[in-house]
């Protein structure tokens, strides 16, 4: 029984001083984001691994999960007789909730967890100390870059995703299905609000850029200087990022009120 | 203990002082200045491998000063020169042999002329030619440019032949002196560790001796 305490009692603290590492580590996030020199080239490169390498993946994804909705929901419909809702539904469900977290997620997959691999190899490889003994700091040549190129692809392959689901909810809808294409754009025309919808899906995916690229870039500079430390940052930053994202989307919608 | 030096580390207890300044209680900021006066060779070089040798070697140049880029290349070249290498300023740390690549991070710890280096074991898993490529290569910095050397080695033959002072660490303590009071030591464990290397440094020495009665 005391031990159970005991026990409870160390993970508490460790959780506690593992939150103020991660505060401490995005602080100085924001510190190095304005210092010079800016890193640009860096960041584009960044960008470049994150974002143009990520849309072949977004693309199918959202393409395959418009499909879904669009074979499900307009199975569904039909039989209440209101298959002309089918624009109004895919578009709500995809812009509110299913874009943003999954893209969240496929790219926590895809990006995310290839940069904490990185940073902890240069780790475990003494990059991150070769760095700073050239007075260099790892956190604004290696981190700021690659945690600001997450943040800001994110919104944009969302958008990305949304995009191609609306055009795979389409062809199953419209085509396969034979619903009026005009009663399919105009459902989802009339159902969105630019302000209300898109606002909040673009803001919810800015929030689940900047958690997965501080979570990913921190579990690197973190990880053990080891094959078998790499590996389980890289889970590390895979696991938590995808309870982050879920906690987050929840927190955003409440607060932004459905 | 290199890791110390250069402030990567810091000690249980204890202090650190390099070039007066006292390591213990600084900042990582407040170490950058004292870090731009020391090169660091690392056992596996740290290149960058995302980086070409050219761009590795010339970081430190680019980071700290406002050279332009015809003579950051040209000192880029001349570091490149003097560990012996040449046209491999466009290949990637990966395409590079084990000696080469300790000798371009041994270029990128010089390039900026430093005060100190540190060299963590530079001649393990080096083939014989290397070893005493290297081993010149580190003499003739100490007599050129006046440059402090500290080196950590299990290759006894060339810290004997190199060092002026030499320190043996072994189970939490320490012995010092100059290689010919560690090749003459009765000490069983100094002897033990020197082995054939101390006998036939001490002969050499005796024949040289011999040769120069002055």
């Amino acid at each position: 029984m005391t031990n159970a305490v005991a026990e409870l009692g160390s993970r508490s603290t460790s959780l506690i001083e593992g939150l103020g590492r991660v505060a401490n580590f995005g602080g100085g996030l924001l510190a190095s984001l304005f210092r010079r020199p800016s890193r640009f080239g860096f960041f584009l490169s960044a960008l470049f691994n994150t974002g143009v390498l990520s849309i072949a993946l977004i693309c199918l994804s959202g393409f395959t999960v418009g499909m879904v909705l669009g074979l499900q929901l307009y199975t569904t419909l039909s039989r209440f007789g209101a298959e002309e809702g089918l624009g109004a539904v895919v578009g709500l469900s995809l812009i509110r909730e299913l874009g943003p977290v999954l893209t969240g997620l496929l790219v926590t997959g895809r990006a995310g967890s290839a940069i904490t691999a990185e940073i902890g190899a240069m780790k475990a490889t003494e990059q991150l100390d070769g760095l700073r003994m050239m007075a260099i700091d790892p956190m604004h040549f290696v981190a700021m870059p690659r945690a600001l190129a997450l943040t800001l692809s994110m919104p944009l392959l969302n958008a990305l995703f949304i995009t191609l689901s609306f055009a795979g909810a389409y062809a199953v809808g419209v085509t396969l299905q034979g619903l009026d294409g005009g009663v399919y754009l105009a459902g989802l025309e009339n159902a969105v609000r630019f302000g209300e919808d898109v606002g909040q899906s673009l803001l919810k995916s800015l929030v689940f850029g900047l958690l997965l690229g501080l979570i990913a870039t921190y579990k690197g500079h973190a990880c053990a200087p080891d094959a078998a430390g790499v590996a389980r940052a890289t889970t590390s930053t895979v696991v938590t990022a995808s309870v982050c994202i879920l906690l987050a989307d929840y927190v955003i919608t409440a607060l932004w009120g459905v | 203990m290199l890791r110390m030096i250069g402030g990567l580390q810091r000690p249980d207890s204890g202090e650190v002082l390099v070039a007066g300044h006292s390591l213990a209680q600084k900042t990582e900021k407040q170490l950058w200045p004292i870090r731009k006066g020391i090169g660091m060779l690392f056992q596996n070089g740290a290149l960058l491998d995302s980086m070409t040798v050219l761009e590795n070697v010339g970081l430190p140049l680019r980071e700290h000063t406002d050279a332009s880029e015809v003579s950051i290349r040209a000192r880029i070249a001349e570091v490149l020169a003097a560990v012996g290498l040449e046209d491999v300023e466009s290949l990637l740390p990966r395409e590079l042999s084990g000696g080469m690549l300790r000798r371009v991070a041994f270029a990128r710890a010089i390039v900026r002329e430093p005060e100190i280096l540190l060299c963590d074991e530079p001649f393990s898993g080096l083939d014989p030619l290397n070893v005493t490529r290297i081993e010149e290569l580190l003499m003739q910095l100490n007599r050129d440019l006046g440059l402090t050397i500290v080196v950590t080695s299990h290759h006894m033959a060339s810290s004997l032949r190199m060092a002026d002072q030499m320190i043996l660490l072994r189970d939490g303590g320490c012995a010092a002196g100059t290689p010919e009071e560690f090749a003459g030591s009765d000490d069983s464990i100094i002897t033990e560790f020197l082995g054939e290397d101390g006998r036939s440094f001490l002969a050499r020495r005796h024949e040289l001796r011999d040769r120069n009665p002055s």
